[in-house]
């Protein structure tokens, strides 16, 4: 499970600091940021495994970062 | 009492209402301004560590000495940190604040905020120690020889010995990488005559390849290549300087273009990237909404109000209860059908699901791919990451956010408000400059915006006990009819920069001018009278009772208003508007 505070690298080599875990709909969610221009904000699941499913839904990406303020 | 705050200062006071007087926040506020809106201030004014771990007093004195340290990024974050806080009396931490503007280097800020330091050294020695590193370049290794555990009770002497042991072995790199920061820092840089630091990044190109990369090399590859070219160099007999001096100066240019510091522009820029796409969202969001049934009225039996909720579960819950659980398919506003009854067969259930999802809407599922991580580590910076992301945030989508989550009338959430919430807020695609100076502007022109496209103005959304702001010449009326005039918003006792607050809603036929219902339920938004009495919202006026005095009592009233699109704005609740009494 990946956890706040910490840099991760994918096996695409992407690399993103997971900033916060937040739970939309009871289910929880990461916001992923990249450390590195250019910037991208990104929302994923922790699967089991070392994995993580990223999510391509805006509108969630949207909603979870609302839950930063 | 003082609540004419605008922008940052709004957001300020927000902030510190709950924890500061009035007097006291607006000492914090004219300290902010003081930076000419600096973003460090700004963090400084609002950050909870501060408030939590200073008094008022000393919340100020960092703001002084934020003010004195040159809004530095460093000192900001020293003067936030929790740990410094907790091991430092307020002096100290000043103290190290000034200490780390003095030498600001690398592994500087680390000796101010490290744990090790903090228990086990004095706030002296940890300066005597930024003094040490000095003497050696900020050598990288020096660096190391200190935050070794091992040495944590070595003398200083010791310590002095094991440096300079290690520094002489990189101290030609150390010195070139120096010269070089401080030839671009000065803007000028030596390869390039007089080009400035921002031309430099524009011809950043040559500089991949003079260290031999390609320019989607990545950062490591570009560290190592770096590396391997100086080491190559350095091994040679005659060390040529020149060269060496050009690949530390490419190195230290990438680095620069690459943004290893990531800016609050970037991440204003991505938010707002996102932002673009919402308005497609709006589109597929047509899940119905289910709210809960109002309170029982204080004139109605109870026969009556068990008929009403009989009524309300039947029209709205219809399918929900009986046919789903309270839980929701993840991304979606739709319920995951019930389980299977115990009596019931497989056919049987599998005809039920087939129904059930015959009509559901799973356009807005969200979809993913799935990645494994290859490596892990911790990140140094994730405060202030986290900042600049939530001020970004804050500063592209915030305001209609805080508005209706954080000061919202309801304190238990109803099952759908935030999604609804945070589809509906407002739309922005102007991304927020890093420079201080327009920070401030952008912030401002943003928050009008969010006020004219966000929730605010619909008055649907409006519930009883909310405050509005109205429209200066709206005319307000002695009976919810329009009978007669009574007076309009702008006249010698009714300020158009006043918060009225709606002590209950009443909804007219457009047509015949019929009372069609009013309402005096805190619970009840303007949404399910309409939804109760059968209405929509185009054949009927809304006109809301309005009184300024802070209570929910009709007999106080200043009289009916209708709400249009264009004559109110949201401002709050009843709740924070006793707050800002108080």
């Amino acid at each position: 499970m990946i956890k706040e505070g910490e840099i991760i690298t994918l096996d695409n080599d992407e690399e993103y600091a997971v900033m916060q875990e937040v739970t939309i709909n009871k289910q929880p969610y990461f916001i992923l940021m990249t450390v590195e221009k250019p910037v991208k904000i990104k929302l994923c699941i922790a699967e089991d495994n070392d994995e993580i499913t990223l999510i391509d839904d805006q509108k969630l990406i949207v909603e979870a970062l609302s839950k930063l303020i | 009492m003082t609540n004419q705050y605008d922008g940052t200062e709004a957001l300020i006071y927000n902030a510190l209402r709950d924890f500061y007087s009035d007097k006291q926040i607006d000492e914090i506020i004219d300290a902010y301004n003081e930076s000419g809106n600096n973003q460090y201030a700004f963090w400084m004014a609002i950050d909870r560590d501060v408030y939590k771990n200073r008094d008022f007093d000393g919340h100020l004195a960092l703001m002084h000495a934020l003010k004195d340290c040159n809004y530095n990024e460093g000192a900001c974050l020293i003067g936030l940190d929790p740990k410094i806080a907790r091991y430092r009396t307020l002096d100290e931490q000043i103290k190290l604040m000034h200490a780390y503007v003095e030498h600001e280097g690398s592994g500087i800020y680390n000796i101010a905020t490290d744990v090790n330091f903090l228990q086990n050294k004095t706030v002296d020695d940890q300066i005597e120690y930024m003094n040490f590193l000095k003497k050696y370049n900020y050598n990288k290794d020096a660096i190391e020889v200190l935050f070794d555990v091992e040495n944590i009770d070595k003398s200083k002497e010791e310590l002095e010995a094991l440096v300079k042991n290690r520094a002489v072995e990189e101290d030609i790199v150390e010195k070139l990488k120096k010269d070089v920061n401080e030839a671009l820092n000065s803007g000028i840089n030596e390869t390039n005559g007089n080009q400035s630091r921002e031309e430099a990044v524009d011809n950043v190109i040559d500089e991949y390849k003079i260290l031999g990369v390609s320019e989607n090399a990545s950062y490591e590859e570009i560290q190592q290549a770096f590396k391997t070219k100086t080491e190559q160099l350095l091994s040679e007999d005659n060390v040529d300087v020149e060269q060496l001096k050009k690949i530390q100066d490419s190195f230290v240019t990438i680095t620069y273009h690459l943004g290893k510091e990531v800016t609050l522009n970037d991440i204003a820029e991505e938010i707002s990237k996102m932002m673009e796409t919402k308005n497609i969202h709006r589109k597929t969001n047509n899940n119905k909404v289910i709210t809960p049934p109002r309170n029982r009225r204080y004139d109605e039996t109870t026969s009556d109000y068990e008929k009403y909720l009989e009524e309300y579960y039947q029209k709205h819950f219809s399918t929900v209860v009986k046919e789903s659980k309270n839980e929701k398919i993840l991304g979606t506003n739709i319920y995951k059908p019930r389980d299977r009854r115990p009596y019931e067969t497989d056919e049987e259930y599998e005809q039920f699901l087939e129904e059930y999802y015959k009509d559901k809407d799973f356009s807005n599922i969200p979809t993913g791919t799935k990645h494994k991580i290859k490596k892990r580590r911790k990140n140094r910076k994730h405060r202030l990451l986290k900042k600049l992301l939530t001020i970004a945030t804050v500063a592209v989508i915030g305001l209609g956010i805080w508005f209706n989550t954080k000061f919202g009338v309801d304190k238990d959430p109803k099952p759908t408000q935030t999604v609804e919430q945070s589809v509906d807020s407002p739309d922005f695609n102007q991304p927020v400059d890093n420079d201080n100076e327009e920070f401030e502007k952008q912030l401002g022109k943003e928050i009008d915006e969010i006020l004219k496209t966000s929730d605010n103005k619909d008055v649907t959304k409006l519930t009883i006990g909310d405050t509005v702001k109205l429209k200066e010449g709206t005319r307000y009326y002695f009976d919810s009819q329009k009978a007669s005039p009574t007076g309009r918003i702008g006249n010698e006792y009714t300020s158009p920069n006043s918060n009225y607050l709606i002590n209950s809603v009443a909804l007219v036929d457009k047509k015949t001018k019929q009372i069609i219902g009013v309402s005096y339920d805190r619970a009840l938004s303007v949404k399910e009278m309409m939804e109760m009495y059968g209405v929509e919202k185009d054949d009927c006026r809304v006109v809301g009772l309005i009184g300024n005095n802070g209570k929910l009592n009709p007999n106080d009233a200043l009289g009916w208003v209708v709400l249009g699109k264009d004559n109110f704005t949201k401002t709050g609740t009843i709740n924070d508007y006793k707050r800002k009494v108080r």
